[in-house]
């Protein structure tokens, strides 16, 4: 008896155990009844138009109001568009985006979309087994006969932020401050570095690695320490973590740079621009592609003259900047200016 | 006559078991609005329906298999081991480790040398527990949780500094190359050489646990820790020789995963079937065919249900709810049958 109850104790002990683990990797979405029902309702219009089955895989959730909300909102409209049909898959740990992946092309689904970096592996090892299915990754470098990946060309953002920043700057040093090292991240750091420097040869650009995407106190500090060295603009692309960046500049009353949508209203007074993703006109890009049936492999760089990217100038910026920026951004759009797309990390 | 009776009563309690499963089941998916007729023919399709479907099973059962016989073996010498998930990680951190720098081992050979570096560490990892308990009597169920925490996070720190890919700056090991990589059986699925030893681990484990003195001494302790003692059967040798072959085998499930489905190391490579292995070996009553069963059962609810979920939406939490469900019914039958032999003793007692 006493061994029973300690034998029923164990286990509500690991159902515990593996409740917590499991609710930020592998459990999935609580609101599925709406995806069905958002599944169905685009699966009425399917039947008028391409009738696409397309399946989007996602590292979180598909409501984190960032990067993978964005994606999800981004698929779900360019399946409206070509009337497609969409499921999807949030909370897929690194570990089984090869069995969701299969799984998938397994049921016949035209499309399997996997949102980030991490997915350009399993999809290459995934693809070979199934020739009749599109996958598509973002952010990836991953290239086959049915793989493509899509790129946004941040850096070419950052390289304008960079000649906004090192216009406005007075000490001639700059703060920049990302989450992780990764590529997507290095490139942009690197492309402001090399806008400053097409202003200033001599600008002391600082840069920091807060190794979260989530903590603003770690971009706080950072801020506040490239302060201290006299800094006098911070340009961030970490996330919600940056939002203390973002706070930092607004105590110490100096300018600052925003990121991946108008960030204006964290900053009014102090924000110079934001770099805008719009990761939705990639997909649309990416979808259209097959339903044209125009898709090649290939890994494709999309940048501000597709679209991909863009800088949102704020009112805070004087004429003279205003228009250099104008300029820098009409040159990159025409290919008159070419921004190189480092991946290495620089001291 | 007895034996005739008990297992007549063991089916109806299956399929009573089974009825209120799918009672629930069939609740749940109609509160998530879905059609529970659609939602479990997705399910069985999911399982049956194509060849990746059917392997992937297996795939996944494989680390439960090894994860569940490691627990069933300490269980049986009534060792409370919580720690197979941090044990499978450092199986699987060695085993990357062997199979990325001993390059100049021919493939096979670095193979079968890094699995074998995993077991004996993961084996020393779960000692440690076994030391504190037949040495201190410290509760080996707060020792290995915490043991857990970290080798997790060790693994954490090793994917980004000294086995991070070079190449890269995602927080994972290089591949290792297809030398050292257990090969895939079936073409076109993910069906690999792991899964063929595991089963062999089960019927080792089984043959050692059922057929050996040392086996019979491991359950003997187990099942009366003094009345051993008294037999000159050494408590704490077989304490620890049974925390080491536990460790060891869920690290080997670790080595595998690495070797076989991820080709590299990852952080949550486990998805932690270290903590569903407690379970497996729970309900299966600690026996290793058992164990195979129990498994093999609980990865076609899983891959049936993934399915459901991607093509349906219909949460595949719904069948973690349904496996906790089964677990408390055959607890809860173990506690009934108890209660009315203690009755039916009772009553004869007084006739």
């Amino acid at each position: 008896m006493k061994k029973l109850v300690c034998l029923g104790l164990v286990a509500a002990l690991v159902v515990s155990l593996a409740a917590c683990g499991s609710s930020n990797t592998k459990s999935t979405e609580s609101k599925a009844t709406e995806s069905a029902a958002a599944s169905e309702s685009s699966a009425d219009q399917a039947e008028a138009a391409s009738g696409l089955k397309i399946a989007l895989v996602m590292s979180g959730a598909a409501n984190d109001q960032g990067w993978n909300q964005t994606a999800y909102e981004g698929t779900q409209k360019a399946c409206e568009k070509y009337g497609c049909e969409l499921a999807y898959t949030e909370n897929v740990s690194t570990a089984d985006i090869a069995a969701v992946f299969a799984d998938y092309a397994g049921s016949g689904y035209d499309i399997v979309i996997g949102h980030g970096y991490e997915f350009g592996d399993p999809a290459l090892e995934v693809a070979a087994t199934y020739p009749d299915t599109k996958f598509i990754c973002t952010e990836a470098d991953a290239a086959a006969d049915n793989v493509a990946s899509y790129v946004m060309a941040c850096e070419q953002t950052a390289y304008v932020e960079g000649i906004i920043a090192a216009s406005m700057t007075k000490s001639g040093k700059i703060g920049a401050i990302g989450p992780i090292p990764g590529d997507s991240l290095v490139k942009i750091i690197n492309g402001y570095e090399d806008g400053a420097k097409t202003i200033n040869p001599d600008i002391d650009v600082q840069t920091a690695w807060t190794n979260s995407f989530v903590d603003t106190q770690l971009a706080q500090e950072a801020a506040k320490a490239m302060i201290e060295n006299g800094a006098d603009v911070i340009k961030h692309c970490a996330n919600a973590c940056g939002n203390g960046a973002m706070s930092a500049a607004v105590d110490a009353n100096i300018w600052c740079q925003g990121d991946s949508y108008d960030q204006s209203s964290l900053a009014p007074n102090n924000i110079l621009d934001s770099a805008i993703y719009n990761l939705d006109v990639v997909l649309d890009k990416a979808i259209e592609s097959v339903v044209e049936g125009s898709f090649s492999g290939d890994v494709y760089n999309l940048g501000m003259a597709d679209g991909a990217v863009e800088v949102l100038l704020s009112d805070n910026l004087p004429d003279d900047v205003k228009a250099t920026a104008e300029q820098a951004i009409e040159q990159i759009k025409s290919g008159e200016v070419e921004v190189v797309r480092d991946y290495t990390l620089r001291d | 006559m007895q034996n005739e009776k008990n297992r007549t009563r063991a089916v109806t309690d299956v399929i009573i078991i089974l009825v209120l499963t799918i009672l629930t089941g069939t609740i749940l998916i109609i509160a998530c609005g879905a059609n529970p007729a659609d939602a479990y023919a997705l399910f069985f399709r999911g399982i049956f329906g194509t060849k990746a479907g059917f392997t992937e099973i297996f795939v996944k059962a494989c680390p439960l298999i090894l994860t569940g016989l490691g627990c069933a073996v300490v269980y049986r010498t009534g060792f409370f081991n919580i720690g197979a998930e941090g044990q499978f990680y450092v199986g699987a951190m060695i085993t990357t480790i062997i199979a990325l720098n001993l390059t100049a081992v021919p493939g096979i050979l670095r193979l079968i040398l890094a699995l074998a570096a995993g077991f004996v560490a993961g084996g020393l990892w779960a000692l440690i527990a076994a030391v504190f308990k037949a040495k201190f009597n410290i509760s080996e169920i707060i020792v290995t949780i915490m043991l857990n925490y970290i080798a997790i996070n060790f693994l954490g720190y090793a994917v980004r500094s000294f086995l991070m890919d070079p190449a890269g700056n995602v927080p994972q090991s290089a591949k290792i190359d297809e030398a050292a990589q257990l090969k895939v059986l079936i073409p076109a699925t993910r069906f690999h050489a792991g899964i063929l030893i595991a089963v062999a681990c089960v019927f080792v484990v089984w043959f050692f646990l059922d057929k050996t003195t040392m086996g019979y001494e491991l359950r003997a302790v187990g099942l009366n820790k003094r009345g051993s003692a008294c037999n000159g059967i050494s408590v704490m040798k077989n304490i620890v020789l049974s925390a080491f072959l536990s460790g060891g085998l869920s690290a080997v499930a670790g080595g595998i995963e690495v070797l076989a489905t991820q080709k590299k190391l990852l952080e949550g490579i486990s998805a932690n079937c270290g903590y569903t292995a407690v379970l497996i070996a729970l309900v299966a009553f600690n026996h290793p065919i058992g164990v195979l069963i129990v498994a093999v059962l609980y990865s076609a609810m899983q891959v049936g249900a993934s399915s459901m979920q991607r093509q349906m939406g219909v949460p595949s939490s719904i069948v973690n709810i349904l496996i906790g469900v089964v677990v408390v019914l055959i607890l809860a039958r173990e506690l009934f049958h108890k209660i009315k032999i203690r009755n039916n003793k009772e009553k004869g007692g007084r006739a």
